[in-house]
């Protein structure tokens, strides 16, 4: 029997990294997964991919800032597995800049994304996984939700709302047997980095974070997911409201 | 499938209904536990465990679950009991007293845990059972705030030389509200994550069950 037998969880940007590799593990415990995301064919792979490990995933289409794309997912999900147990709000995007390079636009996208969007998630799936009689979002926020970084003022800003954000959520979804926690991960490698930086400049930007990392080394996804598979399980029934850090003590430096 | 296959963990406050339970559901999970408690048990093979800074002891403890099992890999604290009563209630001699079992001899044990654990070589898993007073006050909690801060933000420095010599050690706490009944299998699978090998990336963090008390 796996931890997560028959559940029916919504992870957000699970098309590659972090998403991706908690898909993969809420499966392998029984959970019947749907990734979204914005890109099709990296959404396909992940469904394949966990198939072939004998797991049941779907591939939507999702703009998760899109206000609209949420009850049809949310509606479609519930058409295809019958009920929904837990959401993931995943998605995120990151863009570093100091601050008087930052556009005001920059800032916006990066509270769009990673505040407003699980807003957007927890407002239309608390309903839902109320009426299958309780479970489990649980909101990916990062270590810069909890302190700051230079460069960050835009990540942070939406970050630091988000964790705000949860906790209050959290009280009000209690109310509806829906628990809500979030889970701040540290330096995580996923392909991301690479396209975002080019391969010399991840390269550089590794040696960074293990040398900021007192583990002495960059998360994998899995390690996070690890830590959202606990969360959405049965066994955190009385954890509401948390944040928690899996970062290689990155917050205790 | 198991999750904690061929670790040998000491468990301390074996006696009390929440590590009994805890003991329990890690041998279901294949370690290998032995037991401590702070007062003497009718069982041969439980430990006395010091309640006061008593070093050699907890040495000899630690010393004990290689000499049983081969091997050593974590460490579970049991929580302190509540001591509810005004700063200005408190006689000094009973602070001290406090202070001295619930935060120097943890000290100790996690001192004697990394020094075995080094030894061994393989990494490891220390858990303190701790309360939420360690991040808010509350009124005649100073004497659990005090130990549990303490002992949250020592662990956290002990974290960051662990990690300054990559040894693989991990120390996390988990905290509850004592004021709430213990939500004991909460508790116990959130002590059993701790242990295991999914949390590999995880230390000098906290895992609050609560129930929403501290969000709120």
């Amino acid at each position: 029997m796996g931890r997560l037998a028959d559940k029916v969880v919504i992870v957000t940007g699970g098309t590659a990294g972090i998403g991706r590799g908690t898909a993969a593990l809420l499966a392998a415990e029984g959970a019947r997964v749907v990734v979204t995301g914005r890109q099709e064919a990296a959404g396909r792979d992940t469904v394949a991919a966990i198939a072939a490990q004998g797991g049941t995933a779907h591939y939507m289409r999702q703009d998760v800032t899109l206000e609209a794309d949420w009850p049809t997912t949310i509606a479609a999900t519930v058409k295809k597995f019958g009920r929904l147990d837990a959401l993931v709000n995943n998605a995120g995007d990151c863009i570093l800049k100091p601050i008087e390079d930052l556009s005001l636009d920059v800032v916006r996208a990066m509270v769009r994304i990673n505040l407003e969007a699980a807003f957007l998630g927890v407002k239309h799936a608390l309903p839902v996984i109320a009426k299958t009689g309780g479970g489990a979002i649980v909101n990916i926020s990062s270590a810069a939700g909890l302190k700051g970084g230079i460069g960050g003022t835009g990540y942070s800003a939406g970050k630091g709302a988000l964790v705000a954000f949860s906790r209050a959520a959290a009280l009000e979804a209690r109310e509806k047997n829906v628990r809500i926690n979030v889970v701040h991960p540290g330096f995580v490698w996923g392909p991301g980095v690479i396209d975002a930086m080019g391969e010399e400049g991840a390269k550089r930007f590794r040696a960074a974070c293990i040398a900021r990392t007192p583990m002495k080394r960059v998360g994998v996804p899995e390690d996070i997911g690890a830590m959202v598979l606990y969360l959405v399980s049965d066994e955190s029934r009385f954890v509401v409201g948390a944040d928690v850090t899996v970062d290689g003590g990155y917050m205790a430096v | 499938m198991a999750r904690l296959v061929g670790k040998a963990v000491l468990v301390t406050g074996s006696g009390t209904p929440l590590m009994q339970a805890l003991g329990r559901k890690l041998e279901a999970e294949g370690a290998r536990v032995v037991r401590g408690d702070f007062v003497v048990s009718p069982a041969a093979e439980v430990l006395l465990l010091p309640r006061t800074a008593d070093e050699e002891r907890w040495r000899a403890a630690i010393a004990t679950v290689v000499e049983r099992h081969g091997r050593f890999d974590g460490l579970v604290l049991a929580p302190p009991p509540v001591a509810t009563r005004a700063v200005t209630d408190w006689a000094f001699a009973d602070w001290q007293a406090f202070e001295e079992a619930h935060l120097i001899s943890p000290w100790l044990a996690i001192k004697h845990a990394i020094v075995a654990l080094r030894t061994q070589g393989k990494g490891g898993a220390i858990v303190a059972i701790s309360s939420t007073l360690a991040r808010m006050g509350r009124v005649g909690g100073a004497a659990n705030a005090a130990v549990a801060g303490g002992l949250r933000i020592m662990m956290q420095a002990a974290a960051l030389e662990c990690g300054e010599k990559a040894d693989g050690i991990r120390l996390n706490q988990i905290q509850i509200d004592l004021d709430m009944p213990i939500p004991t299998g909460n508790v116990v699978d959130a002590s059993i994550h701790l242990l295991s090998d999914a949390a590999t990336f995880m230390t000098a963090s906290d895992l609050v069950i609560d129930s929403g008390a501290l969000a709120g």
